[in-house]
């Protein structure tokens, strides 16, 4: 806090990364001038605009942390935009569970923010990988129907055997016939 | 890069980054990435332990297990926004 300040005043810092978005831009451009005929201003320059450009004051040292913090937020901001549009894209197809979706979209956005990356490819992954598991969970299903059949296969096989032989009652065998229907 | 930080500016950069893109987590990879960028400083894996956990004891930060990824991940509360627009 410095000397000005009062209890309960916004840090020198916090008051220029509080500023509307559009006042945000206009601080970015000043340090990277879209046109290349504009000179990149200086740390110097830029308190003495800030009155003009913002209505608000701060310190080289504050100015200074403030780009700092805008050059990150920035990057991030669009991370989290990829993300968020791959997020939609995935949405698109009701068959993915939307939480594998939530899942998807924040291994996104810690991958490019880390690493950067191909962002199509990622989407294109992220389908292959949910198609897999589905796959993979119907094959299950599959081999468990499959062992059922068997099982049903070898007690009617045994049932028909005692039968057979005489060695079953008629109420073992409705019994057993319960059985066979709940399986 | 510079040296290391003070505890205070540590704590304070863990709730600055984590206020980035508040929608979603940060890995602690990710956010040593981010304080380090923001301060210009080299940093620990157990300093930034110590700065994220006083911040989740205090409230203004909180905490998940991706189990997806097998990674903790942590993320700004309401608290930690309010405390990072005054002082």
């Amino acid at each position: 806090m410095t000397a000005d300040q009062q209890p309960g005043d916004p840090r020198a810092d916090a008051v220029l990364k509080n500023l509307p978005a559009d006042k945000l831009d206009a601080l970015w451009l000043l340090r990277h001038p879209e046109d290349e005929t504009e000179s990149v201003r200086s740390y110097d320059e830029i308190v003495a605009m800030l009155p003009d450009v913002c209505g608000v004051s701060a310190s080289r040292s504050a100015v200074w942390e403030f780009y700092r913090w805008l050059s990150l937020k920035r990057r991030w901001d669009q991370t989290a935009q990829t993300a968020a549009q791959v997020r939609l894209e995935l949405l698109k197809d009701e068959s993915i569970d939307p939480a594998r979706i939530e899942a998807v979209a924040q291994s996104i956005f810690t991958a490019e923010a880390l690493e950067g990356g191909n962002v199509k490819a990622y989407v294109e992954l992220a389908k292959v990988r949910l198609k897999g598991i589905e796959i993979e969970q119907a094959g299950r299903k599959i081999k468990l129907l499959e062992d059922k059949a068997r099982r049903l296969d070898e007690i009617e096989a045994k049932a028909k055997e005692l039968t057979a032989g005489g060695g079953l009652s008629a109420e073992t065998l409705d019994v057993i016939e319960k059985q066979l229907k709940l399986l | 890069m510079a040296e290391e930080l003070s505890i205070g500016t540590g704590r304070k950069a863990v709730r600055e980054v984590l206020a980035l893109a508040p929608g979603f987590w940060k890995s602690l990879r990710l956010l040593r990435r981010g304080v380090e960028e923001l301060t210009g400083a080299r940093v620990a894996n157990d300093d930034l332990r110590a700065w994220i956990e006083w911040n989740v004891a205090e409230g203004y930060v909180t905490h998940r297990v991706n189990a997806e990824a097998e990674e903790h991940e942590w993320n700004i509360t309401r608290d930690g926004l309010a405390k990072e627009s005054v002082k």
